[in-house]
Parts: structure tokens; C-alpha cells; sequence
């Protein structure tokens, strides 16, 4: 490459489309660029471009692949998505920055993980990509092990909120105990849904669009509950109909590209398995629903999958079998699998999540995110180690 | 693709008539030029009927302009536009620029966001030195200062 033409190209170009070609720079680059100058540095820092790029790096597949080891959570590796995509034999590259001994992962979301302390019981908040930590303060809670705990970027209320669900010892019903990072604090809401219905630990249920959504099923019809956290609501929606008759056994609630979809498993004819997965492409338009895809084998085995992440550009879904947790790449295009090899760690765990910008000091301090714009898109949800837990108490 | 492409032909396609700033007029379907905001907002404005005129893009840089709407509203597979698309930000840095201000000047997003990638691509792995000779940026910080960010950052720098 020749020096002095990149210097032609670069050194007249209008701020505004620097700003654009920074918006596709990873993170270590911009955390480089930070002390280039004073303008540099408060453009990098800004809200307004933190969001920016945290939009490109959802609409150009910046992704990273976070893996820890189910036997040891604190060895967590992490490789990015461009990896994964161009060599199947990627290797992770281990995190050193794990902030904490005792933690385990409540949720990701926009390249943020929330963490629950288990020494301090409280919460933190974490992005790898930029190895800031926050301590969230007044965020002390005691969990239990039946509680399912999600992580969610509440647009309505341009808020961060974990959401822990638990069933209310005394009514059987279900309360939602929320932690707030712009009101810091904790509050609970107690619907009036039946725990008994619904055993948490179990059912599939995910948080989207300020609202938790479960497989429910009554009479072998399956449906959807969602709970309003903001209306504090409860209400159903019907699934599409080939899937809907049947129970809710081998189906899973997932958020792919920003919608809500359905992975469900069935036997179609004898000795024939399927797994299809779909999609609600606008959110409570149920006529919006469409199949992605459908796969068929002969053997259960082949079918015990769930999607992971949908590389909308490329066609391709990330899948991770049920079996050994192996992950492949399904070709939408040509029906075909193409396994990805993760040497050196045997049944990990998984999260994926965007290279962001995004930290919780500056977002939370910065008035100016007011005007950021909304963006719906995966919110993980785990559960914590009962095992774990019980030893604590 | 080819059954669809040969029952939309059937139909008649308005045409637009694009003028660069050297005063050369191309012909662009209406489908193709709309993906530009600019040109859209012209033609809503009355002018398709008679010449848009564009008046800060030259021929050469409007010819690949044109070439690139026209590719893009061709409904071509996925696979064979990413490569295509691969080709065709594989250019000179002069022309790099002149694509980069007109995709910005007609705002057209998602070439601006193709170009923006190349360059990305090629300044990613560059020191904050390096950064301030390209660009052409004058160092403002106090050595205690930029000593200070550096340490916010040390990992980067490995």
C-alpha cells in the first residue's frame, strides 16, 4: 500500500464521513484512537457514537462468541464471529479480564453482561470488549436457586434492567424483582399469574420488548403468555398453526435478529424427525409469523438443535446440538451443516453478543442517551447454578 | 431471478435522467436511482420528468455510481452481489475518496457503509501516530494527558 495516496484520501475527507468509517472500526482500534486528539476522544466517548456503533455492529454481524466451560465458568474464551465464519477450526482466545471470582452471568445485552456477585450478593455490569466494569450500587439481593434471572435494554424507559422471576412463597404466584440501573434500586411486581402453571426452571420463556413471554399449554394447544413489565398485564398469543397443536415439550422461545421465534422439534411420519423454526418478523402481528427452515432426519439425534444466532447477510444460523453442545453453521440456502470446531473446551456454555462501545458509567451519567433510539435485539437469559447457589446459603 | 426479471421488463419502467457536474446525462431506472435519498428527494420534488441535476459528482465518479444502483436493484443472489460488492470498493484510493463523498453527498447508506468498511479495513491496525499523520490531526493533548488516556487503555496498545 502506498503511504502518501492513504494520506490524500484521508486527510481531506469531511468529518462527517470519518465518523462513519469509525463506526466500523473494532473496539480495540477506537480504544487506541481515544488518545489521537481532544476531538477524537470526545467523539469516541459520546453517547451519541457509542450508539452509532453499536447499530453497525449489530447490522454487520460484529459479533463475538463468548464460551466458558460448564465445569469451570471463569475460564471464559471468547472469538469473534469473522472467525468463526472463515475458519471452522477457530481457536478461543481466553479472557483475562474476567472481572470476579465469585459471579455468575444473569444475562447479555447490547455487548454488556450483567453478573451477580455471589460473595457481595449484588450486581455488576461488564463489557469485555472494552474490559470496563461498573458495580451497580444498592443492588444487593438474595437469589434463590429456582429464580431465573434476564438481562434486557428496556427502550420504553432507556433503561438497563435485570429481571429476576420467582415464585411468591406465599400466593404461588409469580413475582418479577427488578433492578433498575437508572433509578438504582430494586422493585417487585406481583401478577397475578399462577406459578403453579408455570414451573420456571423448566419452561421456555424469554424477555423482549419490556415483556416476558413463556410456552403455555392447555389441552395440547400451545400458546404464548407475555407479561407486560411496564403495564403490568398479563395476555396471550397464538403460535402459527402447524406447530400450535402440539404440546410444548421440544419447543424453545429464542430471539433471533430482533424477533421473537419458536424452535420446535417433532416426529412427522414414523422414524422421521423434524426441526423448524419460526419467526414472528413483526412483534404481536400474528399474521407476520414465517418458517425459516425445516430440517428432517431420520433420527432424533439429528434434529435435537436450537438456533443461536441468524447471520441474516450470509443465510446462515449458528445451531448448537443438544448433544456435546457442538455447534455448526446451517446453510439455509443449501440445507447443509458445516460444524465449526472450538478446540480445547469441552461442553461449554454460550453467549453471543455485539463488540460494543457500551458502558454503564457513561450511559447512565449522560443525559444525552435520551435521545437514543430504540433497539430491540437478543437479550439471553440463563439460570444460575442451583448447586452453586445452595452452597452459598 | 431470470423469470422475475423478464415479467418486470414487460412492464414499462420509468427512466430518470441523471446530470453530473461536467454535464453528462445517464439514464437510470427509477427503481435503481431511488436507492439513492438524494435523488429520491429531488424526484419528489418534480424533477423526473426533466434532467436531476447532481451537481457535486462528476461523470467518471457518477458512471460507477450508476453502475452500482443499477447491480443493486438487479435482484441478484446474496452470494454474487457480496462479491461483486467485494470488487467494487477494490479501487484506487482517489477514486475510494470521490465514491466515499458522492455515496455521502447522494446518501446512499448502505454504499457509504461498504466504503467506510474498506477504509476501516485499512486503518484498523495503525497507532494513534499514525492515525494523526493520515488524518492530519494536530496532537492537542499535554504529554500528561495523552499518558494518562494511554493508561485507560494500556490493553489496547499490546
Amino acid at each position: 500500500m502506498n503511504p502518501c495516496s492513504l494520506l490524500a484520501l484521508l486527510s481531506s475527507l469531511p468529518f462527517e464521513i470519518v465518523v462513519v468509517i469509525c463506526c466500523h472500526l473494532p473496539v480495540k482500534s477506537l480504544a487506541r484512537f481515544r488518545s489521537v486528539s481532544k476531538s477524537w476522544h470526545s467523539l469516541i466517548d459520546s453517547p451519541y457514537f457509542i450508539n452509532l456503533h453499536l447499530t453497525c455492529s449489530i447490522e454487520t454481524n460484529n459479533f463475538m462468541l463468548y464460551v466458558n466451560p460448564r465445569s469451570n465458568p471463569k475460564e471464559m474464551g471468547c472469538l469473534d464471529f469473522a472467525s468463526l465464519h472463515h475458519n471452522a477450526g477457530a481457536r478461543a482466545r481466553k479472557l483475562d479480564a474476567w472481572p470476579l471470582k465469585h459471579a455468575h452471568i444473569c444475562g447479555s445485552c447490547n455487548g454488556l453482561f450483567a453478573l451477580y456477585k455471589t460473595d457481595t450478593k449484588s450486581l455488576v455490569f461488564w463489557n469485555p470488549s472494552t474490559h470496563k466494569v461498573y458495580d451497580a450500587p444498592f443492588s444487593r439481593i438474595r437469589l434463590y436457586t429456582s429464580d431465573l434471572s434476564t438481562f434486557q435494554f428496556d427502550a420504553s424507559g432507556n433503561d438497563y434492567e435485570v429481571v429476576m422471576i420467582r415464585r411468591n412463597k406465599s400466593t404461588e404466584r409469580l413475582d418479577f424483582v427488578i433492578y433498575s440501573l437508572e433509578a438504582k434500586c430494586w422493585r417487585t411486581i406481583h401478577s397475578t399469574i399462577n406459578g403453579g402453571d408455570i414451573d420456571i426452571r423448566k419452561t421456555s420463556c424469554v424477555l423482549f420488548n419490556g415483556a416476558i413471554h413463556w410456552l403455555v399449554s392447555k389441552q395440547n394447544k400451545c400458546n404464548l403468555l407475555v407479561f407486560d413489565l411496564r403495564r403490568e398485564e398479563s395476555y396471550k398469543l397464538p403460535l402459527p398453526n402447524p406447530i400450535s397443536e402440539h404440546g410444548m415439550d421440544n419447543k424453545k422461545l429464542l430471539i433471533l435478529d430482533g424477533c421473537l421465534c419458536v424452535d420446535s422439534i417433532g416426529k412427522q411420519d414414523v422414524g422421521v424427525y423434524y426441526n423448524e423454526l419460526w419467526v414472528m418478523k413483526e412483534y404481536k402481528v400474528n399474521e407476520s409469523w414465517i418458517k425459516l427452515f425445516s430440517v428432517s432426519r431420520n433420527h432424533k439425534y439429528q434434529c435435537d438443535f436450537h438456533a443461536l444466532s441468524y447471520l441474516k447477510n450470509h443465510d446462515k444460523v449458528l445451531v448448537e446440538f443438544d448433544y456435546f453442545n457442538l455447534l455448526y453453521w446451517y446453510d439455509l440456502k443449501n440445507e447443509s451443516f458445516e460444524r465449526i470446531h472450538i478446540p480445547g473446551i469441552s461442553s461449554p456454555d454460550y453467549t453471543i453478543c455485539p463488540a460494543t462501545l457500551v458502558s454503564i458509567d457513561a450511559d447512565v451519567e449522560n443525559k444525552e442517551k435520551r435521545r437514543w433510539r430504540l433497539l430491540k435485539h437478543e437479550i439471553v437469559h440463563l439460570s444460575f447454578d442451583g448447586e452453586e447457589l445452595a452452597q452459598l446459603r | 431471478m431470470a423469470s422475475s426479471e423478464s415479467t418486470t421488463t414487460s412492464t414499462t419502467t420509468k427512466v430518470l435522467r441523471l446530470k453530473s457536474s461536467d454535464n453528462e446525462i445517464f439514464g437510470v431506472e427509477e427503481k435503481a436511482a431511488l436507492q439513492s435519498e438524494t435523488i429520491k428527494s429531488l424526484a419528489e420534488d418534480g424533477y423526473s420528468e426533466d434532467v436531476i441535476p447532481l451537481f457535486n459528482v462528476e461523470k467518471k465518479t457518477l458512471a460507477k455510481i450508476v453502475e452500482w444502483l443499477n447491480k443493486h436493484a438487479s435482484g441478484s443472489s446474496k452470494e454474487e452481489l457480496k462479491r461483486w460488492d467485494a470488487d467494487f470498493v477494490d479501487v484506487d484510493k482517489d477514486v475510494l475518496y470521490d465514491l466515499l463523498l458522492a455515496s455521502n453527498y447522494l446518501n446512499i447508506e448502505v454504499l457509504l457503509h461498504q466504503l467506510a468498511q474498506k477504509v476501516a479495513d485499512m486503518i484498523k491496525g495503525k497507532k494513534p501516530e499514525e492515525i494523526r499523520q493520515l488524518f492530519g490531526i494536530k496532537n492537542d493533548f499535554t504529554p500528561e494527558e495523552e499518558a494518562e488516556i494511554r493508561r485507560e487503555n494500556a490493553w489496547a496498545f499490546e
